[in-house]
């Protein structure tokens, strides 16, 4: 029996609210009402499926979500305009109609993390973005392949420097210690000879070039491995070392489950699927999406929401997306919050988890809750009707009320004590209990 | 005088909420084991500052010949020594200096300087000579990386403005935040930290403590904003003191940051310099001494030292329209309680002079080097890229 045996409810373990708002909370940046009653009436494995298969999120999606997101993409690189950048990276999240590729775009951004601060180019930044997208859920090697030729990758980590005769390892070592195998699974030897396979590559003109004439084709041992390898071979070599199947069912686990959750049998269990799947990303994610591990009552709120999921889940939950709230105040927020995109802090990304909560970012946090409460994330500001969403779906009393925002906010969980601890002045009670809810520090949990 | 703890048990604060004063106990016993952690603030002056009329060689002769229009009466001046004196502008500065809280180092620069803003800056942010080495990393981001605490949530480095954060604090692993007002610390709404009693569960303690102290903290931030009584400072109505005393309020909450950088724009004054240069480095002294005597008061002296650098010096000869073109080699201040006080290099000759600049005598790096081994407590060869010897800056 597989570690990650499929989820069938069971009378300890119901196929309830709280299960559905947990797959969205967790994986999709949340569910609107209409999407958390299709599945709740339904059958867990059909919700999976459709988180998978891009059909889960149907509520607020733009006719030409494609033409205005290419729209703002555009006019953000070509001002050029950080902050639109980030604004086209939460328009995205917020209104794609595969929100699981934007979950696993920004889970790779962290992975591969490149900072403008030291490319200074946005198109270079977007492309790369772009390259995480298209290969978000296919075989990691195809993602591997694209970013060793990615340019934004290349300069952030000193490509262009390492050239026969004048190594410089920076790619190397990260390619190694970040990307693929992680610390103790390769010697200083071979960081010294990957950087040799690796030279010669540079950008040139916005795009990957290979100059043969700064290569160093001299031999090289690499992994106990002899050749006079490039970079497609060193690739191979690296596709093959059980190490980095264990660091991608790592990340995977760090990005679906909980603190603790997930014992080594299961660990193993995935990266062995990895390594027998040739890697396959969108496998793995199916494998865990669709276990009684994921929906099991340890995994569920064990694990510190992220800023983008507390940014976007709430905006969805409560549908604060008609008419678009503005997405370059919803980036300042982000960044407020700790997670400015496009900047991570260093190599290694973010450092999520309980890194994400510090005393300014929980700050940032209940005063974000606070300013979409307001309205004050529209502009020119517009104070949301959050009574008109209770009652179009039918929450027409103050029981009612409060009820169906908890579990449109957080499942089901209690949140009783936390809601009467909270007394914020100056909001009607239902708007005090809304904001209690987004302020509380089951907030904080997904 | 009241300091963090002080401040703890007297606030009507501990009343909200039966879940805090246990939680806030934790705290103080936490942040009293750290008490010995040291805390070092860079301020960068940004765009060259003019070192000759910021530490005046008003003895020599040639200092007058040489500014004509920029010079600064013998008679204004505040004397160091018998050949050494700061610009009446500088007169908060002067006061630190007799209080043995200034360390004053002249002529501080490195081999084959280089006149670009952005290539000195990088220089002296990565502490690396060469462009190639100029990865995006800094000095204090190394030392950052050697000082990281398992488990700690602080950020590692803080940089208080609104441009990038830069590249001087930035390591392989670090954590460097910018922030830029004091309203990024206050909390919208009146919000109560949620007193649900701890669950048992490691993940939900951590959560619900640090909500908890997040919101209690933000409440002490702004009664601190609101009443100076609680912090008694005397801030000056700078940006630069602004700055200070947002990172002064964030030492007193005791986040566990150990780097914190500021800087202050406008020393690019290549023309009309005097008023501009004037203002500058009263906005500089006054505001550093604000800061040092906040901390003073917050019982927090033995821990916090500050550095000021800027990217160059200026020529010795002023130029045509009553301003300086790029230069070399200029001072460095390292101030507070626990630095050797004092003027701790020489000053560089104003006849033997490098195509019209003064010639460095001292490397910058002698003094990263003793402000990251005597100060922080940490090997300096990662950061600094090699060995350096340090000048004793700490007492």
């Amino acid at each position: 029996m597989s570690a990650w045996h499929r989820y069938q409810p069971t009378a300890q373990q119901p196929w309830n609210p709280g299960r559905v708002v947990h797959l969205y909370r967790r994986c999709i940046f949340g569910a609107t009402w209409n999407e958390l009653q299709r599945d709740v009436s339904g059958k867990p494995q059909d919700a999976v499926s459709r988180v998978l298969s891009d059909e889960a999120r149907v509520d607020g999606i733009p006719a030409d979500f494609t033409r205005l997101a290419d729209l703002i993409g555009n006019a953000a690189t070509q001002q050029p305009n950080p902050e639109r950048l980030k604004a086209w990276w939460i328009y995205r999240v917020l209104f794609s109609p595969a929100p699981l590729q934007e979950r696993l775009t920004f889970m790779w951004h962290n992975h591969f993390a490149t900072s403008n601060l030291k490319v200074k180019s946005l198109p270079y930044m977007q492309r790369q973005n772009e390259t995480l997208r298209k290969h978000a859920t296919a075989p990691f090697g195809d993602l591997l392949h694209a970013m060793l030729q990615d340019p934004a990758l290349l300069i952030w980590l000193d490509a262009p420097a390492n050239r026969r005769g004048h190594a410089n390892e920076n790619l190397s070592r990260e390619l190694l210690e970040l990307f693929t195998l992680g610390i103790g699974n390769y010697s200083e030897a071979d960081v010294k000879h990957i950087a040799r396979a690796l030279t010669g590559m540079t950008v040139k003109e916005g795009h990957f070039h290979f100059n043969p004439r700064r290569h160093d084709d001299g031999e090289q041992t690499i992994l106990g491995k002899t050749g006079h390898f490039d970079a497609d071979q060193l690739t191979e070599i690296l596709l093959h070392q059980p190490a980095i199947a264990r660091r991608l069912s790592d990340r995977l686990i760090t990005e679906f489950c909980g603190e603790g959750v997930v014992n080594d049998t299961a660990r193993n269990e995935l990266a062995l699927q990895l390594r027998t799947t040739n890697l396959d990303i969108g496998k793995a994610v199916e494998t865990i999406l669709r276990s009684e591990l994921f929906f099991s009552d340890a995994n569920i709120n064990s694990r510190i929401c992220d800023p983008l999921s507390f940014l976007i889940t709430p905006l969805r939950a409560l549908e604060l997306f008609d008419p678009p709230p503005s997405t370059l105040a919803l980036s300042e927020w982000l960044g407020r919050m700790g997670l400015d995109l496009f900047y991570p802090p260093n190599v290694a990304g973010w450092p999520g988890g309980r890194s994400w909560l510090t005393t300014r970012t929980v700050v940032a946090r209940a005063n974000y809750a606070t300013a979409m409460i307001s309205g004050d994330v529209y502009r020119p500001a517009d104070a949301p009707d959050l009574h008109a969403l209770a009652k179009k779906h039918s929450a027409t009393n103050s029981d009612e009320f409060e009820k169906m925002m908890n579990t449109l906010l957080l499942g089901d969980v209690n949140t009783k004590q936390t809601t009467e601890s909270i007394t914020p002045a100056g909001y009607s009670p239902e708007m005090n209990s809304v904001l209690a809810l987004l302020t509380g520090f089951h907030a904080h949990l997904n | 005088m009241l300091n963090r703890r002080s401040f703890l048990n007297q606030s009507s604060l501990l009343s909200l909420s039966p879940f805090i004063p246990a939680f806030l106990t934790q705290t103080a016993q936490a942040s009293a084991a750290r008490k010995g952690d040291r805390i070092l603030v860079v301020i960068q002056l940004d765009g060259g500052n003019d070192g000759l009329n910021t530490v005046i060689p008003f003895a020599d002769e040639n200092y007058s010949k040489y500014r004509d229009k920029l010079r600064i009466d013998k008679k204004d001046i505040i004397t160091l020594n018998d050949s050494l004196g700061l610009p009446p502008s500088m007169k908060a500065a002067g006061e630190l200096f007799d209080d043995n809280q200034l360390a004053i180092i002249p002529g501080v620069g490195y081999p084959n300087p280089n006149r670009s803003h952005f290539r000195s800056m990088a220089i002296w942010h990565s502490a690396r000579l060469q462009s190639a080495d100029h990865t995006g990393q800094g000095w204090l981001g190394r030392a950052s990386d050697q000082l990281k605490q398992p488990g700690s949530t602080a950020p590692d480095a803080v940089f208080v403005g609104d441009s990038a954060i830069p590249a001087a604090i930035i390591g392989r692993r670090t954590n460097a935040i910018a922030l830029n007002n004091e309203k990024e610390l206050m909390l919208a709404s009146k919000l109560v930290a949620p007193d649900n009693p701890m669950s048992g569960d490691d993940l939900q303690n951590f959560v619900q403590s640090t909500v908890s102290s997040s919101y209690v903290a933000a409440k002490q931030f702004a009664a601190s904003v609101k009443n100076p009584s609680i912090d008694n400072s005397r801030f000056p109505n700078y940006r630069l003191a602004r700055k200070l005393q947002l990172i002064a309020r964030m030492i007193r909450l005791d986040g566990g940051t150990r780097i914190f950088y500021v800087s202050q724009p406008g020393y690019d004054t290549h023309s009309t310099q005097k008023n501009s240069h004037e203002r500058l480095l009263t906005e500089f002294s006054r505001s550093l001494k604000a800061f040092l005597v906040d901390i003073r008061q917050a019982g927090l002296s033995d821990r916090i030292l500050v550095m000021a650098f800027s990217e160059f010096g200026r020529c010795v000869q002023e130029n045509a329209s009553a301003g300086t073109d790029h230069g070399t080699s200029g001072p460095v201040f390292v101030a507070g309680e626990s630095v050797r006080s004092g003027i701790l290099s020489n000053y560089p000759s104003l006849v033997d002079l490098d195509d019209g600049d003064l010639k460095s005598t001292i490397d910058f790096r002698s003094i990263y080097s003793s402000l990251l081994t005597n100060w922080l407590n940490i090997d300096a060869t990662a950061p600094l890229g090699g060995n350096f010897k340090p000048l004793k800056v700490v007492a």
